[in-house]
């Protein structure tokens, strides 16, 4: 399957339809005008060819973004919180101005999140978020139906902890059968998953 | 013949076009940020930074509260639409509006309160932060809060101006849905003078009066 698959951005197309004459494979000729991701090749033409620069490559898969350093997370969600303060206050407040503040706080708050870590849906980050949110009975079904189409980009890894059952040794990460306990010399299989 | 340029949003104010700067009244604002005449400087005058007290302790241990997790949500939603996922994007909106009707309590229900928060990102926190990820080296972090800061001053200054004049509001108000910066007036400027995107991103607030 290719890289990336054209998508048409309905509100910018002019209908002006060169993108039907030069797709090679007919992806670009839908009733809908939604691009056929499964046809589609990736190819360019169609984005080459639209005079209204309506279409865009989109890539089938993102690559992970950049890691942030640990203080800088924190301290962006230090941000975070006097934002989401400043959101909260203004929404109590009954004005057209305090209304306007409410939403530029949401805005420049939705920006400093994305740099903490949670640009894409893609990313672990999100992954992690929507599993520490799927025993909520509320919003259960939604959260699955996200779980379930949303592929992450990258490895989700939750540390796992393992108990030495015999001394007590505690090991974080993946447990592999050959691993001896560093403290008793017990095997893999004496462990057990908290 | 000097040039003056606004330090918020980068207007410059050409004596040969505008006439004298220092002829301007003192309750002269910039055009398109309405930051004050204050805000000026000469250009080719080089802007000593105030020093900034950097010594705030930034919280050890994050978890996020319910309005948080309905930002985490609402951006994710914005994200999906990028990528042209529209159900997603719908259901991260649905998320966002379940965390939203179970925010907590607002610490305060007061403007003055508001203020007084938002001078303290714009006199430390935002500082404190961008020194911090300068060492690091993060450009897209940097980048935020350069945004921040700036809309964060442009917001302050007009609710100052609302202290004195309530009336403001009686004008068309519209905020930049990419960056947040807020302007007061008829006559948008072409480009947001924080993100530079085209007005058409703006978002017209409705209501009151
Ligand atoms: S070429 Fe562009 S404007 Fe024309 S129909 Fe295709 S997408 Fe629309
Ligand atoms: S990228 Fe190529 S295959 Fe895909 S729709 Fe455009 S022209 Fe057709």
């Amino acid at each position: 399957m290719s890289k990336s698959y054209a998508v048409r951005n309905i509100a910018l197309c002019t209908k002006d339809c060169l993108c039907l004459y030069v797709c090679p494979t007919g992806a670009a000729d839908t009733e809908n005008s939604i691009i056929d991701m499964e046809k589609c090749i990736g190819c360019g033409a169609c984005a080459n060819a639209c005079p209204s620069r309506a279409i865009s490559l989109v890539p089938r898969e993102f690559p992970p973004q950049q890691r942030h350093d640990d203080e800088v997370l924190l301290a962006m969600n230090t941000l975070l919180s006097s934002k989401a303060n400043q959101e909260n206050i203004a929404s109590t407040i009954d004005s057209k101005l305090a209304k306007a503040i409410e939403k530029s706080n949401r805005i420049m708050a939705e920006d400093i999140i994305r740099e903490a870590g949670y640009m894409l849906p893609q990313s672990a980050n999100t992954r992690t978020f929507l599993e520490s949110q799927v025993d909520n009975p509320d919003i259960k079904e939604i959260v699955t139906e996200l779980m379930s189409l949303i592929q992450p980009n990258e490895k989700v890894v939750t540390k796992e902890i393992w108990t030495c059952s015999i001394c007590g040794y505690i090991h974080t990460g993946e447990m592999s059968p050959d691993f001896t306990c560093p403290l008793c010399k017990q095997p893999a299989s004496a462990f057990t998953k908290s | 013949m000097e040039k003056w340029k606004c330090s918020i949003c980068g207007y410059i104010h050409d004596e040969q076009e505008n006439g004298l700067f220092k002829e301007l009244p003192d309750e002269y604002v910039c055009p398109l940020c309405k930051a004050e005449k204050s805000a000026f400087v000469l250009v080719g005058e080089t802007v000593i930074k105030k020093e900034t007290n950097t010594n705030i302790l930034l919280k050890e241990f994050y978890e996020f509260t319910n309005l948080e997790k309905s930002i985490l949500c609402s951006n994710l939603a914005r994200g999906c639409q990028k990528q042209y996922l529209e159900r997603e994007a719908s259901l991260f909106t649905q998320l966002a509006n379940y965390f939203h009707s179970n925010k907590e309590n607002a610490i305060s229900n007061d403007f003055v309160n508001l203020v007084s928060l938002n001078k303290f990102d714009i006199d430390s926190l935002i500082p404190t932060i961008e020194a911090v990820s300068t060492k690091h080296n993060d450009r897209g972090a940097l980048r935020a809060l350069a945004w921040n800061q700036k809309v964060s001053m442009i917001s302050y200054q007009i609710m100052e101006n609302y202290k004195k004049d309530k009336t403001l509001e009686n004008q068309r108000i519209h905020v930049c849905t990419i960056c947040g910066f807020i302007y007061i007036g008829d006559s948008l400027p072409e480009l947001c003078p924080i993100c530079k995107v085209p007005n058409y991103k703006f978002e017209e607030i409705k209501g009151g009066l």
